[in-house]
């Protein structure tokens, strides 16, 4: 989905900003949440290759992103992220943003029917003016079950090509665009990626169409107070006032048709007229209200109750032993009851109030409050179907095919017959309001016995089982607070949709038979041509003969499965299994639809690129060329051996892992504690060296196992340490350069590593953990899997930032021991103390890394995760995030070019804070480097720059012709279109004379 | 059954497309061009080491995307370098894959071994394996 090759990269068209900035504006990719920001001059522009294009515009479309995606100028293709990309993602809760959180329902037809909470729902090209009040159903695919999230962005947009129609065989049907994803058992698929032997999920029940209830008083304070009077509650003891000012604090001392409580109200009620009960303890003078149930029933009656603003009591479980007569004779059994107590006298009289029965309901008259008889439809099925929940019998097959007829029982005194009939023929009527029919009530033989209060009579209505019936129960009404009979009523409602639409296939068969026989096709070739699943010979038989049965009825026989084995097709609560029958690509102009949805967190963090965390450290020495060049070939050996470099190269230092530990969480500051380095390097480093509440419970074992034994070592690629020279001409800034400790002729050491395989691991880690929860679990729908990503507020998310954090450590030890050996090796080659010579860092910065920070967005400060592949932070002068002793300057920014052509020192301004304080990071390449290495050797280049004065050694010969100047853009060029955008300014150029290459 | 280098897919990275006639022979290829990326000639490489690898993935992607990576691992914690993979298995049970192979090699020597560049994670950018006609294939680019 989305992750081919693409061959067919278009060139965008750009908005010019400024002479260095170009803008791809959102129209040119769907799904892009801000445009695009090109840094570059029209010459590097038209360099870059065009996957730079396609990445960075894929970055845009991430979830929560600020401003723009922007592209350093040194931007080349890169995996997700391009190198040189830049992205800020808003980090505080509650400031939603455009794309918030993946793509839920994409992009449907006007009429796709939107499952709302509450059993309604809604047509999606409804919902447009009202959809921000609303709770959207989704499936949680972890703990399998529908939840509500609500919708953050409702989107409209044209189509003018085409709708893919996908009809399963139970018959369901839905016209969604192309790139609509559906979920299937091999996860979320785009509709065109669909096959015809795709399971898809379902979810049968799909309940009542919302309409918007009237503010009509149902019951008032006055109710409650008389209701209070009726069951004696007096204001002795406070008693009265007290209950009434705990309904009132709760905000139901008045109920309304639009109260936001009477959804819960209408379902607790419905329980409470079938295996509910409410008593008033006339001596205590206090009401309680009891439940019965399952376990896990009873726990989401709690949880409603608790939604109500009450306290919640816990669930008792007690054995009890039970003997019933009945017809067929005396039954004994042993059972667990479960109960729920919710002991209020407040809550008992509203629930009085509304018309709820009291005390014994056998030995009492009472009807279905007329209140709800006049409701809005979907408030009326809340009532019924948590009635139903308690009271009605659950599917079942009688001859593990066809379902019996559903039961509702009640007793009654035999004086209340009348009443009794009354109140079914209630339920009756409702029902019918849903076009379910059912039997008049009728009384039941042999459910009569007569207790102390008199005669007791059982009476009975009876759901039609009849197919259409039954579909419209399980689907329009269902079961509410009984989750076994609601899954029970999907199966079902699925299992006779689809033998329905067998019927009506062999329906069809048989008079296809009949006209062929007509015809004159012999029967032979009738039976060969229609033979198949569910058409027997027998059958083709019966439909030529017309003296047959003419019942296209499934005989059992022929059917291959029964309502049983349907049962495994439930993979989730209310959610079914169905295989699609077929999908039909339709020509479409009209609008399409997109909800998108939202739970909890709305915060990315971007994977891939934030753990590499390579850096560059800038060293001086107060050598001058003249000192250096006698020794330079030494020196360079020298730290050639001492600072390990290339694949599978070992640090000097031998930790534990135990050890690694300490380090990954202390970062250089472990270094300085052991001996490597000086305190000072601390503070000319980026956050002092180390990133705090980094935590190694957070990486894994495999992480450990391979960085190790890597610290002090430079790793290979584009990794170097390189001896530089300050020529009196390349000075741009001289004031700066002064601060920042060079001075013309000076030779200094740049190095560029990072934390190695370890960082890599932690990423590959997390891409992993990200890649498997975020389709499902937060329902993010990205365009290069290299762009995996969580929410950042998430668990996944901030286990990330941890471990990251780790990672960025290792890579500030890495280079702190890499310092440290540099140091040695400079005292043993000029033997002197290496501080006699200088040998001050200048900083030390990591490329890679995401970062939380503090930015002005449209004029408010906001918590942003910014995150830099391939760029450079860089600060301006008095910002919290620059160590203390560069506040006046700004941040040193070091930029590597490639090893024959020059670095560059720059510093961090103000007008840098249009780009999240982001800025290049080194020259970018201009080709692969499988190209580079067809073009040149690296025998010859190492030639070829020992003439220009640089002395290079290399642990590979191809690995440095990898690296050539010409696979580079031109560095000078890069630097001035950041310079000319002002995003940082030219300090100075240095030059190279010694190269450790790994 | 072989495996060749890309110029102008990756241009930071290594890219490489290997192919074979079964999944099997497609997982060596792939296997073997990644070490091929770190060493120059794979028959330096002698076989006297010999490690059973696993790895699972709920597709054939995944799986041979964990393989990789687990060779990117062995290098790094064994410093054990490939130039042969024998007796690979892939098949699938309840909708999971699995693969074992024997790797042989040695330990990695830079004196002895022309190394090249450093393999330090498997891109999922791009990352394909498909059923062509006579067998497999896939694409991967190498994080360099």
């Amino acid at each position: 989905m989305g992750y081919g090759w693409g061959k067919d990269l278009k060139k965008p068209e750009f908005t010019k900003v400024s002479d260095v900035i170009w803008e791809i504006p959102t129209s040119f990719k769907k799904g892009m949440n801000v445009p695009a920001r090109i840094y570059a001059t029209k010459q590097i522009l038209d360099q870059m290759d065009l996957m730079v294009f396609d990445q960075i515009t894929n970055v845009a479309t991430l979830p929560g992103i600020l401003k723009y995606a922007y592209c350093m100028p040194d931007g080349h293709s890169g995996y997700g992220f391009p190198i040189g990309g830049v992205a800020a993602m808003d980090a505080v809760e509650g400031v939603i943003s455009p794309g918030g959180i993946g793509f839920d329902i994409n992009c449907l037809h006007p009429d796709s029917k939107i499952s709302l909470s509450n059993g309604t729902w809604k047509k999606v090209s409804d919902l447009e003016h009202e959809w921000e009040n609303k709770r959207v159903k989704f499936f949680n695919i972890e703990n399998k079950a529908v939840e509500n999230a609500t919708p953050i962005m409702f989107m409209k947009r044209m189509e003018d090509n085409s709708i893919f129609e996908i009809v399963t065989e139970s018959g369901r049907k839905i016209n969604v665009t192309a790139e609509h994803p559906i979920l299937t058992q091999r996860g979320f698929i785009r509709a065109d990626n669909l096959k015809e032997t795709d399971n898809v999920y379902t979810q049968p029940f799909s309940g009542v169409e919302y309409e918007k209830p009237s503010d009509e008083v149902i019951v008032s304070y006055v109710d409650i107070e008389r209701i209070l009077d009726v069951i004696g509650i007096t204001n002795s003891g406070n008693a009265r006032v007290q209950i009434l000012n705990t309904l009132k604090r709760v905000g139901l001392n008045e109920i309304r048709y639009n109260s936001t409580a009477l959804p819960a109200i209408l379902k607790i009620m419905g329980f409470v007229f079938g295996d509910g009960c409410i008593s008033i303890l006339s001596k205590i003078k206090k009401g309680m209200t009891a439940f019965y149930g399952k376990k896990e029933d009873l726990e989401t009656i709690k949880e409603d109750i608790k939604s109500l603003g009450f306290k919640a009591q816990n669930i008792f479980s007690r054995q009890r032993k039970h003997k019933i007569e009945t017809y067929y004779g005396t039954s004994e059994f042993d059972f667990t009851e479960h109960s729920l107590l919710k002991k209020s006298t407040g809550f008992a009289a509203l629930l009085i109030a509304l018309g709820t029965p009291h005390g014994i309901k056998t030995s009492q008259p009472y009807r279905i409050p007329k209140w709800i008889m006049k409701a809005p439809l979907w408030q009326k099925r809340l009532f019924l179907a948590a009635f139903f929940g308690a009271e009605l019998s659950s599917p079942k097959t009688i001859n593990a095919y066809n379902f019996y007829m559903h039961q509702l029982n009640m007793n009654k005194l035999e004086i209340l017959k009348e009443n009794g009939e009354e109140f079914l023929n209630d339920i009756r009527l409702l029902l019918s309001e849903f076009c379910i029919t059912s039997t008049y009530p009728t009384i039941v033989e042999g459910n009569q016995y007569v207790g102390k209060k008199g005669k007791t009579i059982g009476l009975r209505i009876c759901i039609h089982s009849n197919p259409d019936n039954l579909v419209k129960l399980y689907e329009n009404v269902g079961y509410e607070y009984n989750k076994e009979k609601s899954n029970l009523a999907c199966l079902a409602a699925n299992y006779t949709r689809l033998k329905e639409s067998i019927k009506s296939h062999r329906s069809d068969i048989r008079t296809l038979a009949l006209e062929m026989y007509k015809s004159g096709e012999r029967p032979r070739d009738i039976r060969a041509a229609l033979l198949q699943e569910n058409i027997s010979k027998n059958f083709i038989n019966h439909s030529i003969w017309p003296d047959r049965s003419n019942n296209v009825r499934l005989p059992a026989a022929s059917i291959t499965f029964a309502f049983d084995e349907f049962k495994k097709n439930l993979i989730g609560d209310g959610i079914v299994i169905d295989k699609i029958k077929k999908i039909e690509q339709h020509p479409y102009k009209g609008f399409v639809y997109d909800i998108t949805i939202n739970n909890e967190n709305h915060n990315f963090i971007a994977n891939n690129i934030i753990s590499h965390n390579c850096g560059m450290r800038l060293v001086t020495t107060n050598l001058t060329l003249k000192d250096v060049q006698p020794k330079l070939k030494e020196l360079v050996d020298k730290l050639f051996q001492k600072v390990p470099a290339g694949v599978g190269s070992e640090g000097f230092l031998k930790l534990t892992k135990d050890e690694f530990r300490k380090v990954v969480e202390e970062g250089a500051e472990w270094c300085v504690k052991k001996g490597y380095g000086w305190e000072e390097d601390l503070q000319r480093t980026e956050l002092y060296g180390r990133c705090k509440d980094a935590d190694a419970k957070k990486i894994s074992q495999k992480s450990v196992d391979r960085g190790y034994s890597q610290i002090g070592t430079l790793g290979s690629g584009n990794h170097y340490l390189e001896i530089q020279h300050v020529k009196p001409e390349n000075i741009i800034d001289k004031a700066t350069a002064k601060a920042f400790g060079i001075f013309p002729d000076q030779v200094v050491i740049m190095f560029h590593c990072g934390s190695r395989g370890f960082g890599h691991q932690v990423a590959t880690d997390y891409l992993n953990t990200f890649l498997s929860v975020m389709e499902s679990k937060y329902k993010i729908k990205i365009l290069d899997r290299e762009l995996a990503c969580a929410p950042f507020n998430s668990p996944e998310g901030q286990d990330y930032f941890t471990a990251m954090k780790c990672g960025i450590n290792m890579s500030f030890a890495n280079r702190q021991v890499i310092l440290h050996r540099i140091r040695e090796v400079f005292s043993d080659v000029f033997k002197q103390p290496a501080d006699k010579m200088g040998l001050q860092m200048v900083y030390d910065v990591a490329h890679n890394r995401g970062s939380l920070e503090k930015h002005l967005v449209d004029g408010s400060w906001r918590e942003v995760i910014v995150h830099r592949k391939g760029a450079t932070a860089c600060f301006g002068p008095n910002r919290t995030e620059v160590p203390k002793i560069w506040q006046s300057t700004g941040q040193p920014v070091i930029i590597g070019g490639s090893m024959e052509t020059g670095s560059y020192l720059l510093v961090g301004t103000d007008k840098a804070a249009e780009t999240f304080f982001s800025t290049a990071h080194g020259a970018g390449r201009t080709m692969s480097r499988t190209k580079a290495k067809g073009l040149w050797r690296g025998e010859q280049l190492v030639k070829d720059m020992q003439k220009k004065g640089i002395y290079v050694r290399t642990v590979s010969f191809p690995g440095l012709a990898e690296e050539a100047g010409g696979a580079y853009k031109d560095i000078d060029s890069v630097i001035n279109a950041a310079d000319l955008a002002g995003i940082s300014k030219k300090v100075t150029k240095l030059v190279p004379i010694g190269n450790v290459k790994g | 059954m072989s495996y060749k280098f890309l110029e102008d897919i990756a241009i930071a990275d290594v890219a490489f497309e290997a192919d074979g006639k079964t999944i099997e022979n497609m997982f060596e290829q792939a296997g073997l061009a990644l070490e091929n990326t770190m060493v120059k000639e794979l028959e330096t490489v002698k076989t006297t080491d010999k490690r059973k690898i696993t790895a699972e993935g709920k597709d054939t992607e995944t799986l041979l995307h964990n393989f990789l990576e687990e060779l990117v691992y062995i290098k790094d914690a064994e410093l054990l370098l490939f130039s042969k993979f024998s007796g690979t298995k892939i098949a699938e049970k309840n909708g999971k894959w699995f693969m074992e192979t024997t790797g042989l090699g040695e330990p990695l020597n830079q004196k002895k071994h022309e190394l090249l560049v450093d393999v330090k994670a498997v891109s999922w950018h791009k990352f394909s394996v498909s059923k062509v006609r006579g067998g497999f294939k896939s694409t991967v680019i190498l994080d360099i």
